[in-house]
């Protein structure tokens, strides 16, 4: 497996933390959002991303042409960005334009404790994938140095 | 008992061919015995390779200093590829011309 290749697979983690920033700075920044981005009925609602770990090709054993074997390690991606069908919190507010008829409004179901969990996360994460990159640097330096 | 210098280098270079008086000129790529890769173009293959990983390195770091959607981990990872890759071919050159030196120094 060539370098590129072992870059490939810490790059791509760090790529989908970031990502995984992304839906959290999202979700905080929408924490009092009653209308949805395309203009549909209902508050907004909470994203979540889903992480895949990814092939990183056809295994050793089916390029010899027989059956079963791990594939080579690929890195991750990601899945998909759902939404969260959890129910908004309901608040008493007649006066203002997004209330339903019984007078209430309905904010997004985003938790800020449980974001900022999902974002410390995410920054340890992205450390640790920076730290695996430059272990793998550190190993082709090393490489180098042979026969010195 | 005189032994014989970097057997290995001399079987990395089986093209090179020993001009009587050693001049630098004498590098000149010849069919050799072995039928191998022959040292001019193994160097210009690496030289090749590493001219397209800066390009790409160039134009990243260009985006992202003119603020594109550029990602920082993708430049600094460009950047230490680049900086391995040129290292590779400076020890691949070192260790040639070494190769090629101690050739060079054998008495005939």
């Amino acid at each position: 497996m060539g370098l590129v290749q072992s870059f490939g697979i810490s790059r791509s983690g760090l790529q989908v933390e970031r990502l995984r920033m992304d839906v959290v700075s999202n979700n905080i920044a929408n924490i009092n959002s009653t209308r949805q981005a395309n203009g549909a009925a209902g508050p907004y609602q909470r994203q979540m991303l889903t992480i895949a770990a990814q092939s990183g090709g056809p295994s050793f054993s089916t390029v010899m042409g027989q059956q079963g074997g791990d594939a080579p390690p690929g890195g991750v991606t990601a899945a998909s960005i759902t939404n969260d069908p959890t129910p908004g919190r309901r608040v008493y507010d007649p006066g203002n334009p997004d209330a339903d008829p019984t007078g209430y409004v309905i904010y997004p179901n985003i938790d800020l404790t449980v974001e900022m969990a999902d974002m410390m996360g995410a920054g340890r994460s992205y450390q640790a994938n920076a730290t695996a990159l430059n272990a793998i640097k550190n190993m082709a330096q090393a490489a180098l140095g042979i026969g010195h | 008992m005189i032994a014989l210098p970097a057997i290995g280098a001399a079987s990395a270079l089986p093209a090179l061919s020993l001009v009587p008086g050693g001049s630098a000129s004498a590098l000149a790529p010849a069919a050799g015995a072995g039928g191998g890769p022959n040292f001019g173009s193994m160097l210009s293959d690496v030289l090749g390779q590493l001219s397209n990983t800066e390009k790409n390195t160039t134009n990243l770091i260009t985006r992202a200093a003119a603020g594109d959607n550029v990602d920082i981990h993708d430049v600094m990872i460009a950047t230490q590829t680049e900086g391995l890759a040129f290292n590779t071919a400076v020890q691949v050159r070192n260790k040639l011309v070494e190769a090629y030196q101690q050739v060079m120094q054998m008495q005939m």
